[in-house]
């Protein structure tokens, strides 16, 4: 015998459900909310692959996982491959007081400003990853971390001035 | 020093100070549950790959939940504390809650799938959200069906007179009678797909809120239709009887000279055709529109939408092939790489290949469309290995320290 398929559903206990059904099954859901967050078809289709990729790259760490969690996998993988693509344009949005500060800026400067938001106090660094990462507004911020959203502010415009005086 | 590597969702608020200065590392996250202590123990650890990161108070119940549920006014009053919930899967709210209540006893939500409100409390459930995923609001008063209904005649008759129903997906496709759905139905909202067959549009579309908004498919009447990409061969035929077939994808078929399609097939309706050219005159004749594409791919096709192991002499590889790999396909280094080169006439690759270094030429040769990823053995190995050093905890779908 030349060819082997492994049934991988027939090794595990927990769940019939692995990567590969999982993807075949929920697929036309990546692909929905794919095109809800990049509003274009072509796009949405090439991150679901992506993503589906990265599974396979790293089928390891699906061995514990059921439907429902692999399932949330790929809702945040495919999230997450969005924003990377937004970061591989090499534009950097930065919210100050609601206003965007747009700066076109090369990889190395993308590196750069995320080794500084690292160094920022961490009051200040809270601030911008939630803003920054999370796409969180200054209210949904203050109550995450229960401060007024004016003090989110106000920490959000000095980490700007700091991270602008150091580019 | 050890790692903490792929977790669903990691729970570290009660972790105690000299199990943290173990930890160095911390990736391939989830969701990171912190409490401000927890997050000073960790100060060094270095944090990679978190999908969602939030502090909650350490005395704070947490719901974790890997499934599909549904909130009803009920479970909540039952709620005595605010709580944080935790979803992998999709989180439904019946539409008798209203938002103080939620206010009251939900403090935040992360849900990496669904999340399907009434229209009352979707502010709310907004402002207390992190959602990878899809955010379905249905009517106010609108009885919801949050998983794929097929209308029908008996359907409707066990409905009260003038029902209002929100559909996740909703397939029309039998013959409904028209005075029996106008006294069951007033109206009708489909959150996500509307499959409807071209009679029945023409009689039911003015009782489907926004129509012209919904994602729909209008089908033949009559037809037989398949939701997914399908493939036809010389045992899987045997199953139409004459249909006309609806595929919302793509039909592969290889046949057997003998076979004539047309009579299985009357028409064939799809996205996209992949045949050989020498079945192609045959396919031709049943197609329902011009405008379906084609695809030629020569070679008998071998597909994989799991993992296949190639290996040895090959020695029933008898006809040229196509490999068509939709999942892990991995070439041992024992395969019989001149057998493989002479009878593999394509690769169409979707997902993962892996082959020894030295052969990736022959590989990438046969490649004639390439969407997904070509690894080498070792390179694949070195990973594993790497990945298994040190290692505290691994692959789990929740974790609390």
């Amino acid at each position: 015998m030349f060819i082997r398929y492994i049934d991988e559903s027939i090794n595990r206990e927990r769940d019939s459900m692995n990567i590969y059904t999982v993807y075949q099954k929920y697929n036309k859901d990546f692909i929905a909310y794919a095109k809800s967050i990049t509003r274009n078809k072509d796009k949405a289709f090439d991150i679901v692959q992506e993503a589906y990729v990265s599974a396979l790259e790293r089928e390891e760490i699906f061995i514990n996982m059921n439907e429902y969690q692999i399932k949330g996998w790929f809702f945040r993988v495919i999230k997450n491959k969005h924003i990377d693509n937004i970061r591989k344009l090499n534009k950097i949005l930065l919210y100050e007081n609601d206003e965007i500060i747009g700066i076109d800026g090369s990889f190395e400067e993308e590196v750069a400003i995320n080794d500084l938001i690292e160094k920022l106090p961490e009051k200040n660094k809270e601030v911008v990853l939630l803003r920054y990462k999370m796409h969180l507004n200054s209210k949904e911020i203050g109550e995450k971390l229960g401060i007024p959203s004016s003090t989110v502010r106000s920490r959000l415009s000095a980490s700007m001035k700091i991270l602008k005086n150091n580019l | 020093m050890s790692k903490i590597i792929n977790i669903g969702f990691l729970d570290i608020r009660d972790i105690k100070e000299d199990l943290a200065a173990e930890i160095s590392q911390i990736e391939n996250i989830g969701v990171l549950i912190e409490s401000e202590e927890s997050q000073i123990f960790l100060k060094n650890c270095e944090k990679m790959n978190i999908g969602i990161s939030i502090k909650l108070p350490k005395d704070m119940q947490t719901i974790v939940q890997s499934e599909d549920i549904k909130l009803d006014r009920d479970y909540l009053e039952g709620i005595s504390e605010p709580v944080a919930v935790l979803v992998s899967g999709s989180i439904t709210f019946e539409d008798n809650i209203d938002s103080s209540l939620v206010n009251e006893k939900i403090y935040s939500m992360i849900v990496a799938g669904e999340i399907i409100v009434p229209k009352r409390i979707v502010a709310v459930v907004q402002s207390k959200s992190i959602i990878d995923g899809q955010f379905l609001i249905y009517k106010n008063g609108y009885t919801l069906f949050d998983d794929t209904i097929k209308m029908s005649n008996q359907f409707l008759n066990s409905l009260k007179p003038n029902s209002k129903l929100a559909f996740n997906e909703l397939l029309v496709m039998e013959d409904i009678d028209l005075a029996l759905f106008e006294e069951k139905i007033s109206n009708i909202q489909v959150l996500t797909k509307l499959v409807i067959t071209a009679d029945n549009e023409s009689k039911l579309s003015q009782y489907i809120d926004e129509y012209y908004l919904i994602d729909k498919t209008v089908i033949p009447k009559g037809s037989k239709y398949m939701d997914n990409n399908i493939y036809i061969d010389a045992t899987s035929i045997k199953k139409y009887k004459d249909n006309i077939l609806f595929v919302d994808g793509e039909v592969e078929i290889y046949l057997k000279d003998d076979i004539k399609i047309d009579e299985y097939i009357k028409f064939l309706i799809c996205k996209k055709i992949i045949c050989g050219s020498r079945d192609l005159p045959k396919i031709e004749k049943i197609l329902g529109h011009d405008d379906i594409e084609i695809e030629i791919v020569e070679g008998k096709p071998i597909r994989n939408n799991g993992k296949m192991i190639l290996s040895g002499d090959l020695e029933h590889m008898e006809e040229e092939i196509s490999i068509r790999n939709s999942g892990k396909l991995v070439l041992e280094k024992n395969l019989n790489y001149e057998k493989f080169n002479e009878k593999v006439v394509s690769i169409i690759n979707n997902g993962l290949i892996i082959v020894p270094e030295e052969k990736i030429g022959i590989v990438k040769s046969k490649i004639i469309e390439n969407r997904g990823s070509i690894k080498s053995l070792e390179e694949n190995k070195e990973k594993l290995k790497e990945d298994e050093e040190n290692i505290l905890y691994a692959n789990m779908g929740e974790l609390k320290l």
